[in-house]
């Protein structure tokens, strides 16, 4: 019944099994089994860059520019969540007002409930429920980062990283980190400087990285201005060129896919051994490891991992 | 532990004054709920969009200016047309006492006029959707 439901495009039933995704609600698994299984033909989009980059605004213009093309477009937005109190501030519709309220869009905010990749827990799970909705795009926006939030690789192989004018130079482009997972640099807000030395230093960068894999993704580097009248060419040139390169080199798409998976599947192990250390149901064998009459490795095995 | 309370927030018409619902969202959100904020300038149609898509267990409204009932009535009325009728409606601002008694007909579950704190909100959040929860 959900199955069809979420096949249909029912966006009340989709909107609460992403509700029951994030309280972990248990028995959802044979659900999104079989939602996986219908899944796979949405283009996955992840947008990603410093608070502030202009993501949520790239986002809203993205949906527009892609409803004209005729396409349905899911969106995800990760917001960050409280270290303290653990509520969280979901702003990204207020730059979306317009472009949500359609038909063929869904949007959809989250907060990252004390996850610290860039995404939250249920990302995973809520983007296998709006690809088997039949989505032709799902962007996917998440908190705003800095050089280490990279998990947003793990679920997209499309990645644009956002940049500002006031970025880093070269160096910054070259240091390990969110800068490897970009498929395209993205520079923003140009009214705000000269982008040109920002986009010089990624392009030299992505230079050095085709030189070391010459056979692995150029890596574009474009500008974007999502508040200007002309079209965003050089940015759709840069997301559809990176779709026909995975599909023209089906093998190396395949080892990136896998790779994805292999990522997922560890994020989802990390959360759930959370849970269970949270679950404090371990209290006897950690006493007895401390006082030595246990090693380290039983609670592992209690884990399960 | 009980998952945050996942509240909408927002505000309907061409009333701007946003210090009220900026406020509250900021201070619902130190007390640990996640609030969906869509701001000012928003639409019947628009904010029945954004309830369909976030689920929220609660929906917030404010005014600090006239024909709040009007404006709450049309969205509760279209709630219940799009089968969102389950999903309680907040209100506060600038709302006079004089018309509580037809808020409270037309469906308000929860009304915060001048002088509401935090703790006013929180008690009625919590005993609504958190009773019994630890």
């Amino acid at each position: 019944m959900t199955l069809e439901a979420i096949r249909a495009g029912d966006i009340r039933v989709a909107a609460r099994l992403i509700s029951a995704i994030e309280r972990g609600d248990p028995g959802l698994a044979p659900v999104l089994a079989d939602l996986w299984r219908m899944g796979g033909h949405a283009r996955l989009i992840g947008l990603t860059g410093p608070p502030g980059a202009g993501k949520s605004t790239l986002v809203n213009r993205m949906i527009h520019d892609l409803r004209v093309l005729g396409q349905r477009v899911a969106v995800l937005a990760v917001d960050p969540s409280s270290p303290l109190g653990g509520g969280a501030l979901l702003g990204d519709r207020v730059r979306m007002q317009a472009a949500t309220a359609g038909p063929g869009v869904f949007m959809r905010s989250m907060s990252a409930r004390g996850a610290f990749g860039g995404l939250s827990r249920a990302a995973a799970d809520a983007v296998t429920v709006l690809d088997a909705m039949g989505f032709d795009s799902i962007l996917v926006e998440t908190v705003g980062v800095g050089q280490t939030e990279v998990e947003i690789a793990t679920l997209c192989p499309c990645v644009l990283l956002l940049h500002t004018p006031v970025a880093g130079d070269v160096v910054q482009a070259i240091k390990a980190g969110v800068t490897e997972i970009a498929s395209a640099h993205i520079v923003t807000k140009p009214g705000l400087g000269d982008p040109a030395p920002v986009l010089r230093a990624l392009t030299e960068a992505a230079g050095l990285r085709h030189a070391v894999d010459p056979a692995g993704w150029m890596v574009p580097a474009v500008i974007a201005d999502a508040l200007a009248q002309p079209p965003m060419t050089a940015l759709y040139a840069a997301v559809a060129a990176r779709f026909d390169w995975l599909a023209a080199n089906p093998a190396r798409a395949a080892s990136e896919a896998d790779a994805r998976i292999r990522a997922r599947a560890l994020l989802t192990l990390r959360a759930r051994a959370e849970q269970q250390l949270a679950l404090g149901h371990d209290a006897d064998l950690v006493s007895r490891i401390r006082r030595r009459e246990a090693d380290p490795a039983e609670l592992l095995t209690r884990l399960g991992v | 532990m009980a998952p945050p309370i996942r509240c909408l927030l927002g505000m309907l018409g061409t009333d701007v004054h946003s210090k009220g619902i900026r406020t509250l969202a900021y201070m619902l959100r130190e007390r640990g709920v996640e609030v969906i904020y869509l701001g000012e300038h928003n639409t019947v149609p628009g904010m029945i969009a954004a309830i369909q898509q976030e689920d929220p267990e609660i929906v917030g409204l404010s005014f600090s200016s006239g024909g709040y009932v009007s404006y709450t009535g049309q969205l509760i009325a279209a709630m219940r047309a799009a089968g969102l009728g389950e999903i309680p409606v907040m209100l506060g601002g600038q709302i006079h006492p004089d018309d509580r008694a037809e808020l409270a007909e037309i469906g308000v579950a929860g009304q915060f006029g001048p002088g509401t704190s935090i703790d006013d909100v929180m008690a009625f959040l919590n005993g609504r959707l958190r009773a019994g929860a630890a």
